[in-house]
């Protein structure tokens, strides 16, 4: 006789001794290994009450078994696969009505954002927004608070002053627009050579950097306005005598220096050349038209040598410059 | 001619012919308000009045490629802020670490490379300038990252509208609503102790 105790299937038997339901349908599915099987069938036959479970089991198996398999009809198939691209067509477009629907009932729900909060109190949010933000704070604590934070804020921002800069700052940006436009004045004389972009960037533009040349301009000037005094406070020294002394060892030194010059050259190994050049060219014209031919042809190529190099280069530089703007 | 009665167009337009009091009515309206922006850009007097001075000195040097359709004041300020932007770019790449190099290998290099802070007093300009951005909310404005400090300064201080600050700062309207709103969000939490 199968013993509750003896009855080892994978799942235990009830507590009071007879097979589960989970057991009865297992035999009848022929899960129940073979020696479990035949404990199970044993069972069943001295217990009355398993037997009548299992014929109970046994009738709703035959019933589903008698169920007969259900089609659609003819046309389902066509009528389904029609549909098919307006269903993938319409997807988006649902999904999309539902997050809208889901975000506006979601939204009406949450806290209002901080960016929400933020506009509606600089007075940024549209007036048909207005009402629904009101509405949601008079009963939402947490944004009345968190409005309240930002109108302190605000409020904060709002006591923010302009700021004086310091003493002289008007006077100081003046001078230095002047003398900027001063050399501005001299741009196109200056341009030429590029003077004027390294003038310009001689003009200190800091407080500091006037410091530093304040600081090495002052003793030069004063020694030099010192010694002018001591100089012109001597009665016998007027400027109109300092004028014709200066001009006159001006034009002493000038004579000097081109009489050394004269003679230098008069007297140099490279005069002494050239006259013989000379009087030996003299003596043969055809050579000397020969000699005049080629210096006039080197004198053109070097002059074109210099033109290409000065003005073509020039213009080529101010067409990349055009082209990089 | 009194200029102090003319708007700020035909001041910029008289200052293109070369007027010089022109130039100066132009600098007397514009030094506070221009003047406040790179002072609490920078947060030092000193250079922000140099900073000032430049950005004046460029302005004044370009008028003539200031487009009289738009507002002066934004052009200006345009001028100003793209100058001191520059210049924090520039300052922030010539910032050294007081932790030491950061390519220093052995503990050693890193002590070598270590930058030493000595403690000193405060300087008289260190003193007005406290006083002057030592509020909680200057000292919360400082924190920001530039970009935003530009936009609540601007928003703010001189009460520009979203559009005026997206032509200042050459940005898109959206960009400079994310920047207001985010600053502001910052600002709040910087300040958060206040309100408890």
């Amino acid at each position: 006789m199968l013993d509750n105790d003896d009855f080892s299937m994978g799942f235990p038997a009830e507590m009071n001794g007879h097979l589960t339901a989970e057991q009865i349908q297992a035999l009848l599915d022929g899960q129940l290994s073979d020696g479990d099987f035949a404990d199970a069938q044993e069972h069943v036959v001295f217990c009355s009450r398993c037997h009548a479970d299992l014929e109970a089991w046994q009738l709703l198996y035959a019933e589903l078994g008698g169920l007969s398999e259900l089609g659609p009809s003819p046309d389902f198939a066509a009528r389904v696969l029609e549909h098919i691209p307006a269903q993938e067509a319409a997807a988006p477009w649902r999904q999309k009505v539902r997050a809208w629907i889901a975000a506006r009932g979601r939204s009406a729900r949450d806290h209002l954002s901080p960016e929400r909060l933020q506009d509606y109190v600089e007075g940024l949010v549209p007036a048909r927004r207005v009402a629904q933000i009101e509405a949601h704070l008079s009963g939402c604590k947490a944004c009345r608070s968190d409005m309240a934070a930002w109108q302190g804020l605000f409020e904060g921002l709002g006591t923010l002053q302009s700021m004086e800069p310091g003493e002289g700052f008007y006077e100081r940006v003046m001078a230095q627009h002047r003398v900027l436009k001063l050399l501005e004045a001299w741009e196109p004389a200056a341009a030429r050579t590029g003077a004027f972009a390294r003038v310009k960037r001689l003009v200190p533009r800091t407080r500091k950097a006037w410091a530093v040349v304040a600081g090495l301009a002052v003793p030069p000037i004063t020694i030099g306005s010192v010694l002018l005094g001591e100089v012109f406070s001597n009665p016998a020294l007027t400027p109109g005598y300092l004028a014709y002394f200066l001009s006159w060892k001006v034009g002493e030194l000038g004579s000097a220096l081109g009489s050394s010059l004269m003679d230098g050259a008069v007297e140099s190994a490279a005069a002494f050349q050239a006259y013989a050049v000379v009087e030996f060219l003299s003596g043969s014209p055809l050579i000397a038209l020969a000699g005049a031919v080629a210096f006039a042809a080197l004198s053109a190529s070097a002059a074109w040598i210099l033109y290409a190099n000065l003005f073509q280069t020039r213009r080529t530089e101010q067409s990349y410059v055009r082209a990089s703007i | 001619m009194d200029y102090a009665e003319l708007s700020d167009k035909e001041l910029a337009s008289l200052a293109a012919q070369g007027r010089q009091a022109a130039f100066g009515e132009l600098l007397r309206r514009y030094q506070r308000p221009i003047f406040s922006l790179v002072f609490r850009m920078v947060r030092d007097r000193a250079l922000a009045e140099d900073l000032s001075q430049e950005a004046f000195i460029r302005g004044f040097a370009a008028i003539g490629s200031y487009d009289p359709r738009y507002k002066f004041s934004s052009w200006f300020f345009k001028v100003a802020n793209n100058h001191t932007i520059d210049h924090l770019r520039k300052r922030k790449l010539d910032t050294v670490s007081i932790h030491g190099s950061p390519h220093a290998r052995t503990a050693r290099e890193e002590e070598e490379t270590r930058l030493v802070v000595e403690a000193g007093g405060e300087s008289p300009d260190e003193y007005v300038e406290h006083k002057e951005l030592g509020s909680q909310i200057e000292q919360a404005i400082g924190k920001l990252r530039p970009e935003y400090r530009t936009a609540v300064l601007l928003r703010h201080v001189e009460g520009y509208a979203y559009d005026e600050i997206a032509a200042i700062m050459e940005l898109p309207l959206g960009t400079v609503k994310t920047y207001l709103h985010r600053a502001r969000s910052e600002l709040k939490e910087h300040l958060a102790h206040l309100a408890k």
